[in-house]
């Protein structure tokens, strides 16, 4: 009789905290991982948001590129820093 | 004998699983099925959009051009893409003449719900938020103040806000470097409470597919109607997919401007047939009848005489297109409720065009 509450802890101690992260995020395998890296290079590599020509004083500036949704769309940032070129 | 017999009943299980399962897997490669909650949330969702949407005239003007725009769902995750358009026609007063020919001319644009709810502001609440793009390679740009201009608004707010910051974009020419800003608009974000509590942020579902958006955008440019009873009036529409995975369903909407509420809904539907390939072939379009009691979707409402139709696909502020596709690809919605289903031909409605030859 005492078996089974304790097979239904180990169970919840096993799978409860797998379940739990699956909620909000998903493994991903090697491939998606490379996949998701060099698509973004490429997304990168055609976008230009920096200065053209560096003059002083200037503020540097910044990208940051990522998915939107699973879909595939894609969101990103363009900063200018909180310092100076002198 | 018995042999035979059990043969047969194999033979028969065989033909009928490959008659209807064969149909099944193959509508099931380019849509699929949905249920009536399905299509009932798009309906709503979409007449719910449309009650924030405003791309006609505010104040109607002789001589001008009567516009119209259709919304849809661009892909499963529930965005959405609109079409503003100028009809092919003039509201004249009495002895004035058409300026121009009236051209058909476009402002397509898509509606993304899906924008990062953290604002520039950190203690600010997160919000949800929405964006209104123009696609610019889908319109005709136009130097504006002329007959062509075309604006689309959305009130993101919640209700009762008597100042709402419209989202708002326009199909004006973007000005030469060095030349003045001329108010072009090509695109606005902000957040909405009241977007995210009309239900307007998150997908009914996500079911819709790729072919599903190519017939929804091929629509926007075909599906057109008339009333003569309301003359020429601006209009809404929505187009979505009904529970067959053949049936593409529209409501349109007649609207006298901004001081008048809309004057009716308009249902119908449109059931496709195309190859395994995806090439459309035939369209049976037809229009539902008056809601009965209790009735609230799926059906036309108010008093909507006309007739809706399919044109060929034209070539934007260059192409028009017979007076006589009405007659020959419409049907009627009169006293009497919906007139005869219409059959089209749409690979002849498509030819000339890249439209049918999908690669899906």
């Amino acid at each position: 009789m005492e078996k089974r509450p304790a097979l239904l802890l180990l169970l919840l101690v096993l799978f409860a905290r797998p379940a739990n992260a699956a909620e909000l995020t998903q493994p991903l395998t090697a491939e998606e991982v490379a996949c998701n890296e060099r698509q973004l290079e490429r997304l990168l590599s055609r976008i230009q948001s920096g200065d053209e020509v560096y003059g002083y004083p200037q503020v540097p500036k910044g990208l940051f590129f990522s998915y939107s949704n699973s879909v595939g769309l894609y969101d990103g940032l363009a900063l200018a820093m909180q310092w100076w070129r002198e | 004998m018995r042999i035979p017999t059990v043969r047969f009943k194999h033979g028969l299980a065989v033909s009928i699983l490959l008659l209807f399962g064969g149909a099944i897997v193959e509508s099931a490669e380019l849509t699929q099925p949905l249920t009536a909650d399905d299509v009932a949330c798009n309906e709503r969702q979409l007449e719910r959009l449309l009650s924030r949407l405003a791309a006609g005239d505010k104040v109607i003007r002789y001589p001008s051009i009567p516009k119209a725009v259709l919304v849809t769902y661009s892909n499963s995750q529930g965005f959405y893409e609109g079409l503003s358009f100028t009809m092919q026609s003039w509201r004249l007063s009495v002895g004035q003449g058409p300026p121009v020919e009236a051209y058909e001319s476009y402002l397509a644009f898509n509606i993304n719900p899906s924008i990062r709810t953290l604002l520039v502001n950190p203690e600010r609440p997160q919000l949800g938020q929405v964006s209104l793009g123009r696609e610019q390679s889908n319109s005709n740009l136009v130097a504006p103040g002329g007959y062509f201009d075309l604006l689309v608004t959305i009130d993101p707010s919640l209700p009762g806000n008597p100042q709402p910051d419209l989202l708002e974009i326009n199909n004006f020419e973007v000005p030469a470097v060095g030349e003045p800003y001329n108010g072009f608009l090509a695109n606005s974000t902000k957040p909405g409470r009241g977007l995210s509590e009309d239900g307007l942020l998150t997908a009914c579902h996500e079911k819709l597919t790729a072919f599903d958006r190519h017939v929804f955008a091929i629509l926007q440019r075909t599906l057109r109607f008339w009333s003569p009873d309301l003359g020429l009036l601006d209009s809404e529409g929505a187009v979505f997919r009904g529970e067959d995975p053949h049936i593409y369903r529209f409501n349109l909407y007649p609207i006298a401007g901004t001081d008048n509420p809309a004057l009716g809904r308009l249902a119908g539907e449109l059931r496709l047939s195309w190859t395994e390939e995806g090439k459309l072939t035939t369209g049976v379009l037809r229009m539902l009848p008056l809601c009965q009691e209790g009735q609230d979707i799926g059906c036309s409402k108010g008093y909507v005489s006309s007739i809706t139709f399919l044109i060929p696909p034209l070539f934007g502020g260059q192409e028009l297109y017979s007076n006589d596709v009405a007659d020959d690809n419409g049907t009627y919605f009169n006293d009497d409720g919906p007139g005869p289903a219409r059959t089209v031909d749409l690979e002849r409605l498509l030819a000339g065009t890249t439209w049918n030859s999908p690669d899906f």
